[in-house]
């Protein structure tokens, strides 16, 4: 197993102009899951495509499990390092199981389609995410929520040692969010895999065991989630007074209006 | 769909194919029973129903087929590559450079089909290389700037296309807008048609996962493992040049590539290994019929294919889309 799965070193990324996070040091070691917290237009998204090798990056180095991104061919990538990503193309002509099952492009071995190991990971994946009774339906026809866990499922599909998710808590409804965390910590604590996480839901992010924080001009800072997580350091980084109640993994946080 | 059902699904489409054909052979401004096109097809007694098939009818309907299968592969193709469903082989201005090139060449006094077909070729290179000369930069295309600089170009190739054919002379004229409409009572040998078009499938069905993951947009297909700029490069130049087979062939034939991989989607088929050739067989055999009723319905007058092939799909698109999902 390699000793990080995800290790960036001097990573500079930014959109046009601005610098969004500079010279940035991290190592995802397997079995850890990352909050990525920050305001709006912070860098989250465009530090995970960059981490996905996605997008350009200004400056640094990106390792995933010990192999730097620019020496993987596309599909190896694919199966090393997945994404969620947090916008995609809302038209699919196909059922919701088409649609999961494309996940498996990168493991797809024939030309003509699945065998019997594809089919097994997608049936798992959408049985991870309630999806078996709608799985012969039409893509187009599913809600908000369910093609969000399709997009989760396809990941899961995917079954990549590193997890990138951009807000994958967004249309899901509160069992459902739960179940994701679930399915998230079974498969870092369990499979060994790693997760970075975009979430602007400090309750979940608390679940995590470390964060990234972006403050949008350049600087960053990682830790502990139980230790980062508190108002002082919150305050500074949403720009609002921010209350706690409870502690621990039970703190809750919310801005003071 | 399940597999078995796509495959049956080929299997009715291929056989529509065949149906279209000898229907092809069938009708025309001389009547033959299809005992008659039988013996003439298997037997190689010379007589007038003999020479007829094999040397006007049987060539015209593997021309139509070929027409129809490289328009909608092509359609389905560009519809792909620019995220679009109003795509069709002739938004990337290939045609119109095509149109533009043997109207020029007519205007210039070529008589020969050789070059005709020279001209159209070369204003269908121009045309290609300029779109994608303007599109491709540093390796990343942006699906946006290729879809408008097409249709900026056809533009131009449009306006172009009207001042030739104002300044054309009056004899001239009909052919020329012939050639635009669509019209395949000149095409010749379809051989190296049918060599792009089968060459091309190929490529495409192998590659059809790609396609599939494709459509999702590139962002996630390069997520998922596709290397997209290359894909989008072959599929760019896959289209082209099936597009300019089939413009060589039969002008400008309008509404198959765009239709056909629609009505295709609408009855359930949408996986690119089914759609790719699926398409070009209902491409072709509905090029084969419209072309069969351009030149029967008033024969011995001829009619451009490109006025059929709207006017018969124009109510099937309709009626498909008006059906319940």
């Amino acid at each position: 197993m390699p000793a990080a799965l995800l290790k960036t070193e001097q990573l500079t990324v930014g959109v046009g102009e601005r610098t969004l996070v500079r010279d940035l040091d991290l190592t995802v070691a397997p079995g850890q899951m990352w909050a990525v917290l920050g305001q709006n237009g912070s860098g989250k998204t465009t530090l995970l495509h960059a981490l996905a090798g996605l997008a350009p990056t200004i400056a640094g180095r990106i390792a995933v499990a010990e192999k730097t991104i620019g020496d993987y061919a596309r599909r190896e990538l694919g199966r090393a390092a997945g994404i969620l990503l947090q916008q995609e193309a809302q038209e699919f002509w196909g059922t919701l199981r088409d649609y999961v099952t494309l996940g498996r492009h990168p493991h797809l071995h024939s030309l003509f389609g699945t065998d019997a190991r594809d089919e097994a990971a997608v049936a798992q994946a959408l049985a991870a995410f309630d999806l078996e009774p709608l799985a012969a339906q039409a893509y187009q026809t599913l809600s908000g929520g369910e093609r969000q866990r399709a997009r989760l499922a396809q990941l899961w599909a995917q079954d990549p040692q590193l997890l990138l998710l951009d807000e994958p808590l967004q249309h899901l409804d509160l069992r459902h969010q739960a179940q994701l965390f679930e399915r998230m910590e079974t498969a870092v604590r369990g499979q060994h895999k790693a997760a970075l996480v975009v979430l602007h839901d400090l309750t979940w992010a608390g679940r995590c065991d470390r964060a990234l924080l972006l403050y949008g001009d350049g600087r960053y800072q990682t830790g502990r989630a139980a230790e980062l997580l508190e108002p002082d350091t919150l305050e500074v980084l949403y720009g609002c007074r921010v209350r706690a109640f409870g502690t621990g993994a039970d703190a809750h946080f919310l801005p003071v209006i | 769909m399940m597999p078995t059902s796509k495959i049956t699904s080929l299997g009715v489409l291929l056989v529509i194919a065949f149906v279209s054909l000898f229907i092809a052979l069938l009708f025309g401004s001389m009547s033959f029973s299809a005992a008659q096109i039988f013996d003439s097809l298997f037997s190689s007694a010379p007589n007038i129903a003999h020479d007829i098939i094999w040397k006007l009818r049987l060539p015209r309907a593997f021309a139509a087929f070929a027409c129809g299968g490289l328009l909608a592969m092509s359609g389905v193709l560009l519809q792909v590559l620019l995220r679009n469903p109003l795509a069709d082989p002739y938004v990337l201005g290939v045609s119109g450079g095509a149109a533009l090139g043997a109207l020029l060449a007519m205007l210039l006094g070529a008589s020969g089909a050789a070059l005709l077909h020279l001209g159209a070729l070369a204003g269908a290179f121009a045309a290609i290389a300029i779109v994608f000369m303007l599109s491709f930069r540093a390796g990343d295309w942006n699906v946006h700037r290729l879809l408008l600089t097409g249709i900026v170009l056809s533009a131009g190739f449009t306006a172009l296309i009207s001042l030739v054919l104002v300044l054309a002379p009056q004899v001239q004229l009909r052919g020329m807008l012939f050639w635009l409409m669509g019209d395949l009572s000149d095409a010749g040998n379809s051989t190296v048609a049918w060599i792009v078009l089968i060459a091309a499938l190929a490529v495409f069905v192998a590659l059809a996962k790609n396609l599939d993951v494709l459509a999702l947009g590139s962002l996630k297909a390069r997520a998922l493992g596709v290397a997209v700029a290359p894909l989008q490069a072959a599929i760019y130049f896959g289209a082209a040049v099936a597009t300019v087979a089939a413009v060589l062939l039969g002008g400008s034939i309008g509404f198959v590539g765009m239709m056909v991989p629609h009505a295709l989607r609408l009855i359930g088929v949408h996986a690119h290994r089914w759609l790719l050739p699926s398409s070009a067989l209902l491409g072709g055999s509905f090029v084969v019929l419209a072309d069969t009723l351009a030149r029967s319905a008033w024969a011995p007058q001829q009619l451009p294919v490109g006025v059929f092939t709207a006017l018969i799909g124009v109510p099937a698109l309709l009626i498909l889309l008006s059906r319940k999902p």
